[in-house]
């Protein structure tokens, strides 16, 4: 075994594909969907019944909602909304909030929750019973026996029930802004008087202070950061970037083999022809602690002179030096990075090979103040796998402690020893003296030309740390450099700062212990500590490190000066400084840190979480509509819940069955044999890319989310509002075609 | 939108119409209507009749679209049955009063009007007009349907069928319900309908009804028509002759019976008799100028 930590290798990979996932078209709802839907909306309502689209009126339309929203207003519908106000009342009275902004935050999602259970099961009883209801009783026929066409039935019932959703959401919504209102006054007075009796030094006076100041009800535009990347040393104009050995960090090269490059990769395993991969890196080394170099000793990475054979390194191809010393010299740490290739779903690509390795580990030869570099031969069975993957990644991590890896551009390339002729044939090294001077071409190396993934990252490396509870994992400052660090990259965010000419940050990372118990100050007074730096990339000022005390459970208001946000491009750097605590850092949309760009009105807020909810109380009516034109209200009420829970339950399936979930149930279910394991490995993650893709036909729930950011504070993006809007477009008028089309072709009369 | 008079002098024509229920697996199950060809002219009243069963109201079902023919066409109005565009041009009086039982009955009328996009002040005018004309008081026609008895229900039911001034009515069992207040009303208002030049369609088995209103009927049976013709035609007795004579003595009558046998036919002469439905007509329109009424108006009491 090569690795002596491959566990670190395997854990990476859930990180790494939430990494990957952002960037992949798969996963990005695609124009299919919309293309179905146009087809259906087409060939149903213009092809099939386009003389009643002509026919259809917006006023018997609104005459037929009328009569819906008459009767369930008569039915006493409105009567179950002081229930489920009565009920939030109730429920927010056992809350157990963690301080005051919490417990706002809990009630607002009770209220919303509650809306939202309201308006759904209202909305689906109420639509799922009509049609089949008026058909029994036949009432229909008095409505079909006037000029009304089946579409204007449809539509009506739709518009009616979602213009009755309307009303209960306006109900609900009116008494979740008093209720906060009131709930919001008389926990203000309580956190003026807890900052007048708390200790000057308490963290929590800050956060006090921020609630005073902004309200509890207050809401932010946040601007998240999908460039989160982990450095053993803040960045600078450098594009150098440095990544520390010993500390789980690791950094991946993307490749995308162009037809050319395959062609020439073919050529040389056919020809049995050695392609080698060439690692070139600066390296920096620092005196190794006591820890250190016993973890270095039993990692093997320690050269001792007086050893004079090979001590360390599998019997791989390696440019290790030879032990030829004669003379005694001092023990020498081994520069050494491992490296393993992964499929564009970070599935590890080493593993899956015939030779069954899991990586390899290449040991850097160089001097100080020059570029190290390592060779080594590239099995060809990989290579053949690469060929046929075309993108794939390269995940080398930094393993040798005490020492620092500099990574410029393109740090990783494919090389080729053997020159070819003009007429591409290789020819080998020892037979290179029998072609005349200047006849051979020397092949070039297969580099990253660009970031396939996400063309938007500058650097062709992207770094990371190893995988935490929740997003990566921030250790505490330990090179000498000041790292490692967690740096959001911003990119053209625009921000209005406060009144006091500040910009806020808001933190919310997770807490873990890491080590045994220690007694360094930070630890023993009870709370996490952990900084930040703002760095404008424009003018490369920095603010110096600004200390925090993250809390679990809740997010942290930092203010920095607002200069060094000028010009919308800058980093936020991240240090956790508390010894054996480690910080869990997520990227993106709710991730580890936002900048806060402006603050919001709450109600407006609280205004687009409704209609969002309305959204989706008319998807919910047109669906329920759709199944009761042929089935009976019973059945309808179940294949409604179904239709509209499956997206999302064959997303929970999805995840369960992920890609790379396959290798794992394999191993599970306790295959041996390797043409098993990988029947059983590639069955599932082909199973679980079937159900994604089926579940890309039916509405996704979660594009309606009614509670994620209002109950966070942060206010609802208009991308948001969009995203639902398309999903109610893009699934309901389908739908709503559909009954249209059964119901013209149903008889009625019973 | 208003449709061109059809050239078509036929209010209604079927050709060869059948009406085959399926079972839940697509087999045969009943055969509810068998060839049925007939037609209704403009301006009269033609009544269907029939036992239950008969394929009275699958007719007209199929002529309003509610269910689809199994072979055959019909035509309303020189347009297929069905349409929607005709329905413009139809009122229907189900056999029972399908209506939304929590709207009142003017906001019955207000929301069928508007499906036919009467305009609102048009709406305002017609409204009373159709409830007066109906019965329904003022009082009556601020309450919900679901108080209704079942007579007012019906009279809403009607005021409903003509809310668009139609040119075709069709009417399954329109006394069904009413006493014989209302029947009389009803029946009145169907020759009044007639006197309009509208066409009515008239479904019942309550043949006295028919009789007194239709000009031509059909009569079905197990979904085949068994007759078709005008009324006083088919209830014509050939053999047998009635001579109606106003105030002859019992000698006058003696005489008239001799001499009838003298010429070998056998007669028999009697006092008619009126109708049950004259009779309570009568009685109750003398204790209604006589005395202080107590009856309400289209109402039988149910609330």
């Amino acid at each position: 075994m090569l690795f002596s930590v491959p566990l670190h290798f395997g854990a990476s990979i859930d990180f790494a594909s939430s990494v990957a996932q952002m960037s992949q078209p798969a996963d990005r709802p695609g124009i299919l969907p919309w293309a179905v839907a146009a087809a259906i909306i087409f060939v149903g309502l213009f092809l099939y019944g386009g003389a009643d689209l002509i026919r259809t009126r917006w006023s018997r339309i609104w005459a037929i909602a009328g009569v819906c929203q008459t009767e369930s207003l008569r039915r006493g519908v409105l009567w179950v909304t002081p229930m489920a106000i009565l009920g939030v009342v109730a429920v927010s009275q056992f809350q157990h909030p963690t301080d005051a902004q919490d417990s706002i935050r809990q009630i607002t999602k009770f209220c919303l929750f509650a809306s939202g259970m309201l308006v759904a099961i209202t909305a689906v009883i109420l639509a799922c019973t009509n049609l089949p209801r008026e058909i029994e009783n036949r009432v229909i026929y008095t409505i079909v026996t006037k000029p009304t066409t089946r579409l204007e039935i449809v539509l009506g019932k739709v518009v009616g029930f979602a213009r009755v959703a309307g009303l209960i959401i306006v109900v609900m919504g009116a008494f979740t802004l008093l209720f906060l209102e009131l709930r919001t006054r008389p926990m203000i007075e309580d956190l003026k008087t807890q900052i007048a009796s708390l200790d000057p030094s308490s963290p929590l006076l800050a956060t006090d202070r921020y609630y005073v100041n902004s309200g509890l009800l207050g809401t932010r535009s946040l601007e998240w950061s999908d460039d989160v990347q982990f450095y053993s040393r803040p960045p600078t104009n450098d594009p150098e970037r440095w990544m520390a050995g010993g500390i789980a960090m690791y950094f991946l090269v993307p490749f995308d083999l162009s037809a050319n490059e395959k062609m020439l990769l073919e050529a040389a395993v056919e020809k049995n022809v050695p392609v080698e991969l060439k690692l070139t890196v600066d390296v920096d080394s620092h005196p190794p602690t006591k820890q250190q170099l016993d973890q270095a000793e039993q990692m093997r990475l320690i050269e001792h002179p007086a050893t004079p054979k090979e001590v360390f390194g599998p019997k791989l191809p390696t440019t290790a030096p030879a032990a030829t010393q004669t003379a005694k010299k001092p023990d020498r740490l081994i520069p050494q990075l491992g490296v393993r290739f992964l499929d564009d779903r970070h599935r590890p690509v080493s593993a899956m090979n015939d030779a069954g390795d899991i990586g390899m580990s290449l040991n850097l030869v160089g001097r100080p103040g020059q570029p190290y570099t390592a060779t080594v031969t590239v099995d060809n069975r990989l290579i053949s796998r690469l060929i046929g993957l075309g993108r794939f990644i390269a995940q080398v991590n930094g393993r040798t402690p005490s020492m620092e890896f500099g990574v410029k551009a393109r740090p990783l390339a494919f090389t080729f020893p053997w020159p070819i002729t003009a007429d591409g044939v290789f020819v080998p090294l020892a037979e290179v003296g029998k072609y005349p001077p200047g006849t051979l071409l020397v092949v070039p190396p297969i580099e990253v030309a660009h970031n396939p993934f996400d063309p938007s990252r500058s650097a062709s490396a992207l770094f990371f740390a190893y995988p935490s509870r929740r997003g990566m994992r921030l250790t505490a400052t330990s090179t000498p450099q000041g790292g490692p660090l967690a740096v959001f990259g911003f990119h053209d965010v625009a921000v209005n700062p406060g009144r006091d000419g500040k910009v806020g940050l808001q933190v919310g990372a997770i807490i873990e212990r890491t080590a045994e118990y220690s007694d360094d100050k930070a630890h023993s007074t009870g709370y996490t500590s952990a900084s930040i730096e703002v760095r404008n990339r424009t003018t490369g000022e920095t603010s110096g490190p600004i200390t925090f005390s993250p809390e679990v459970s809740r997010t942290e208001p930092v203010s920095v000066d607002a200069r060094y946000f000028a010009g919308g491009d800058f980093d936020v750097l991240l240090r956790n400084s508390t010894a054996n605590q480690s910080l869990g850092i997520e990227a993106g949309p709710g991730g580890a840190l936002a900048v806060i760009t402006a603050d919001r009105s709450f109600a407006f807020n609280l205004a687009k979480s409704l209609f969002i909810l309305w959204l989706l109380s008319i998807l919910v009516v047109i669906i329920a509509v759709f199944c009761s034109t042929f089935l009976s209200w019973p059945i309808a009420v179940v294949l409604t819940l179904i239709i509209l829970l499956a997206h999302w339950g064959v997303d929970q399936l999805g995840d369960a069955l992920k890609p790379g979930q396959g290798r794992s149930v394999a191993t599970g279910f306790g295959f041996r044999d390797p043409a098993a394991m990988t029947a059983v490995t590639y069955g599932v993650d082909n199973l679980s890319s079937m159900l994604t893709k089926v579940s890309k036909f039916l509405p996704d729930v979660t594009k309606f989310p009614v509670t994620e950011d209002i109950e966070r504070g942060v206010s609802i993006p208009n991308s948001k509002v969009q995203d639902a809007l398309g999903v109610l477009f893009c699934y309901g008028l389908p739908m709503v075609v559909f009954s249209y089309v059964i119901l013209r072709r149903k008889e009625v009369a019973p | 939108m208003t449709l061109s008079t059809s050239l078509d002098p036929e209010a209604v024509r079927i050709e060869h119409l059948s009406k085959v229920y399926k079972d839940f697996w697509g087999r045969d199950k009943v055969l509810a209507l068998d060839d049925l060809s007939l037609e209704i002219h403009k301006g009269e009243v033609f009544g269907l009749l029939g036992p239950n069963g008969s394929g009275k109201s699958t007719t007209i079902k199929l002529l309003l679209g509610l269910i689809f023919a199994s072979s055959g066409s019909a035509t309303i109005l020189g347009h297929p049955a069905g349409s929607t565009a005709i329905n413009e041009r139809i009122g229907f009086l189900p056999e029972e009063s399908y209506l939304y039982r929590f709207l009142t009955g003017e906001e019955t009328l207000y929301f069928y009007g508007r499906l036919f996009k009467i305009p609102s002040r048009e709406l305002k005018k017609r409204v009373p007009l159709l409830l007066d004309t109906v019965g329904l008081n003022t009082k009556d026609r601020k309450r919900k349907l679901r108080e209704y008895s079942k007579g007012m229900a019906r009279r809403i039911g009607l005021a409903q069928a003509l809310i668009n001034n139609p040119d075709l009515i069709l009417l399954d069992e329109p006394t069904t319900g009413l006493d014989p207040i209302g029947t009389r009303e009803m029946k009145d208002l169907i020759v009044s309908l007639k006197n309009q030049g509208k066409t009515v369609l008239l479904c019942s088995h309550l043949l006295a009804d028919v009789q007194d209103v239709c000009d031509r009927i059909t009569i079905l049976f197990r979904g085949k028509m068994q007759e078709l013709g005008q009324v006083r035609d088919l209830l014509q007795v050939k053999d047998i002759t009635q001579v109606q004579a106003t105030g002859m003595s019992a000698e006058q009558i003696r005489q008239m019976q001799d001499f009838l046998a003298g010429m070998g036919v056998s007669s028999q002469i009697t006092h008619p008799t009126t109708t049950l439905e004259d009779l309570f007509m009568r009685i109750v329109r003398e204790r209604t100028v006589n005395g202080p009424g107590t009856a309400p108006s289209g109402g039988n009491g149910k609330k």
